[in-house]
């Protein structure tokens, strides 16, 4: 197993947002987390990138990373609403992982972009892109750090039904062509099932179930 | 285990808040509470039936009550004649929009004994010179641009949805402004007339000019009283009730503030109509009249005895008519520029180390309710007396641990202080802009905490940054009131060999003082613009 998830739980005051929650996955596998609003499958997904304090246990590849603060971890996480950087273009964003690494290369940057379908959008300022077109910047982002996992907390829901449709395919085909672990969060049933392997529920903070993908 | 905050990390954020907090505390808590002190407990107890005595002095109760009111009418008339440019700067693009925004700034940026200078030489030998209107127009001219540009960036951020809804129901387009344009500024009106009101009621070097002894504010009161007349107590009651004064409107405005919710957006300007004329008349008036004292100033300074001419120029490389001065006006602004330059080091280092800590939301609510105070510390030198700065500063910093009087490092300190607001209001909105969300996706993406802070916090806040060191580098230039107790005359600063060269006789001299008042204005106008160039609307905005 790549990702094991043990008893975790979460609180915020006297709330419990995540409750005793355990979970494996394997390599290459993508999970989908689905439930409603409140469930509890963000603090869940905010937990594992190390973003949130939390009680129980979460190992890669066997070895706890707990006490692994969040930039170590190497789970890139891509939130809904992108989170670009308004004070760097299209490349600057896509390249970050690699400079804050130590490595500045054009030539990755542009092999991304080309495979989220934004070939020769790179000096493009983001505050200037449509949702659809932010959201490909976010995952080219995401894939440039070389994630052992990646983590998406509802990356398709801001978008309308047309184009949610069309990239869930598209960032099925990415994760699958890369072998990518990932983690899907969503509310959405047929997403679940157009992105992911397998699909386990979240509801009040509880698995409920955790069955295969339709 | 719950982890995020490890001690270590904890600990660095104490240390981080140690060093505005100390900085404040040595060089504005201790000065200020020793003459304080030194005032109300002159034998070790309090001296109550002493400062009975002063506050019932009918000199002390004039001076309160003309202090108030003179702030409270510069501040109804500053809001009138700020709000109509704010609109035009919120809402209407136009060729020469950038023209107005920076020429409402301008006055803010010239140092108060300029302002003085300039109206002086506007109402030279007419009615009104020495005259309260005065004293009440130049801190008007003075203030304009923290109402226009305070309101207008909030302005710039209402969804005109809501307006247009009205418009619908039925409601005309005055009662549209009435009922809801206005309400919803509501809060950003409050917070610039509360500024401006502190402003107006701490001005010194205006006042000082304009009013000479005839008008005295508390601020120039407790200057009389400390340099002339030696009564350390009568200026520690009124320092006393002008920091209490302070201290409340400072809480109030930041209570109207916490209510107003933050918004960061910014819906576009559009075209003028028709219908926008009066307005724009309204605020390109405002305009001219903001530029009318400094033409009368550069006129005034092109005179000598009456002929044209750039005596008044030439002069600025002597030492005045018998010999007024140690040193020329052209050796005071390098000092000038050395010591500001210094001041805007400190500032920075001060106000970005403060923004960033007041930009983080802490879970716990002691971290909060920490980061309030360091909020409200860091704002009291804008509201406190600066001469009781000055004063306090020679009174403390004289004896060990501290023996800097001889050294030339507190001028520059001094400067700081009055500068670490204004870079604080200008950052702070834009690094609050950067929500916890983007700092975590960084870090998700393989950066440590240093490194968010360098190039997501600070690469979204250099250009504000920029602006704010332009902004706090003019504010040391111009400050007048604790620099003129701090330098020494062989090192003075331009601002107070101005203020020698117009309490000396010989219309040579005050020819001088113009021609230095434009230089110096010159200075800060060049400032300005390359600041303007930036772009950062919260420049100027509290």
């Amino acid at each position: 197993m790549a990702l094991e998830v043990e008893h975790l739980s979460v609180r915020f005051g006297a709330t419990t947002a995540v409750d005793d929650v355990t979970l494996s996955l394997a390599t290459g596998e993508v999970l989908a987390l689905l439930g409603p609003s409140g469930s509890g499958k963000s603090s869940l997904l905010r937990a594992i990138a190390g973003l949130e304090p939390c009680t129980g246990e979460i190992r890669w590849d066997g070895e706890s990373v707990v006490r692994v603060p969040p930039h170590r971890r190497g789970f890139a996480l891509m939130f809904q609403d992108g989170q670009l950087f308004p004070h760097l273009d299209v490349a600057g964003n896509v390249g970050y992982a690699l400079r804050v690494a130590g490595r500045r290369d054009e030539e990755r940057v542009a092999e991304l972009l080309e495979l989220v379908g934004l070939a020769g959008f790179a000096r493009r300022r983001v505050t200037e892109l449509s949702g659809g077109e932010q959201q490909r910047v976010a995952l080219a982002r995401s894939l440039a750090a070389s994630p052992r996992m990646l983590l998406l907390d509802e990356p398709l829901s801001a978008l309308d039904r047309d184009l949610r449709e069309r990239l869930a395919g598209e960032l099925r085909d990415i994760l699958r062509a890369r072998g990518m672990t990932a983690i899907l969060v969503t509310h959405d049933r047929d997403e679940a099932g157009v992105i992911a392997d397998r699909v386990a529920l979240l509801d009040r903070g509880r698995l409920v179930s955790d069955g295969v993908s339709a | 285990m719950i982890r995020r905050l490890g001690v270590g990390a904890a600990a660095g954020w104490v240390l981080a808040a140690a060093l505005p907090l100390a900085f404040v505390a040595v060089f504005f808590a201790w000065p200020v509470a020793s003459i304080v002190g030194r005032g109300l407990f002159p034998a070790g107890g309090f001296d109550a039936a002493g400062v009975l005595e002063v506050l019932g002095r009918p000199r002390t109760q004039r001076v309160i009550g003309f202090t108030v009111g003179l702030a409270a009418a510069a501040t109804a008339i500053t809001l009138v004649l700020g709000m109509p440019v704010a609109y035009v700067l919120a809402q209407l693009r136009f060729r020469g929009r950038g023209v107005l925004r920076a020429a409402v700034l301008v006055p803010f940026v010239l140092p108060t004994v300029v302002v003085g200078i300039a109206f002086r030489a506007l109402l030279r030998d007419t009615p009104l010179d020495g005259t309260v209107a005065a004293i009440l127009a130049a801190l008007v001219f003075f203030n304009v641009a923290v109402v226009a540009r305070t309101v207008a960036v909030s302005w710039e951020s209402l969804d005109p949805r809501l307006e247009e809804a009205a418009r619908v129901l039925g409601a005309g387009p005055v009662r549209v402004f009435a009922t809801i344009t206005l309400r919803r500024l509501g809060p950003s009106i409050a917070a610039a007339a509360s500024v401006v009101f502190l402003f107006c009621s701490t001005a010194f070097g205006t006042v000082l000019v304009l009013g000479g002894a005839r008008f005295a504010t508390i601020e120039t009161e407790i200057w009389l009283l400390t340099t002339q007349f030696l009564d350390l107590r009568a200026a520690a009651v009124l320092s006393v009730a002008q920091f209490v004064v302070v201290v409340l409107l400072l809480a109030g405005t930041a209570w109207v503030q916490r209510r107003a919710a933050p918004q960061r957006r910014s819906f576009a300007a559009r075209a003028p109509r028709r219908t926008d004329a009066p307005v724009i008349t309204a605020a390109v008036l405002v305009g001219v009249a903001l530029a009318v004292p400094l033409v009368a100033l550069v006129e005034r300074s092109l005179r000598v005895a009456g002929e044209w001419g750039l005596g008044n120029y030439a002069a600025l490389a002597s030492t005045g008519s018998r010999n007024a001065l140690a040193v020329t006006p052209w050796q005071a602004l390098g000092n000038s520029l050395g010591f500001a330059a210094a001041a805007t080091g400190v500032a920075m280092l001060v106000g970005l180390v403060a923004v960033v800590l007041l930009s983080r939301s802490p879970r716990s609510p002691a971290g909060r309710r920490g980061l309030e105070l360091l909020d409200g510390a860091l704002m009291l030198p804008l509201g406190v007396s600066a001469v009781t700065v000055g004063f306090g500063f020679l009174i403390t910093l004289n004896t060990p641990p501290l023996d800097l009087r001889s050294s030339p490092v507190l001028v520059p300190i001094a400067q700081a202080l009055v500068a670490v607001p204004l870079v604080v209001r200008t950052l702070l909105p834009v690094l609050r802009s950067v929500g916890s969300r983007m700092r975590e996706a960084a870090a998700t993406l393989g950066a440590s905490p240093w490194r968010v802070l360098l190039t997501i916090d600070l690469g979204i806040a250099a250009r504000a940054a920029l602006a704010a060191t332009g902004l706090a580098f003019t504010v040391a230039l111009g400050e007048f009131g604790a620099t003129t107790f701090l330098s020494r005359p062989d090192a003075a600063t331009l601002p107070v060999v101005i203020y020698r060269l117009i309490g000396l006789p010989g219309g040579d001299n005050a020819g001088m003082a113009t021609a230095a008042s434009v230089v110096l204005a010159a200075v800060c106008v060049g400032v300005v613009a390359l600041v303007e160039r930036l772009r950062v609307t919260t420049a100027g905005a509290f």
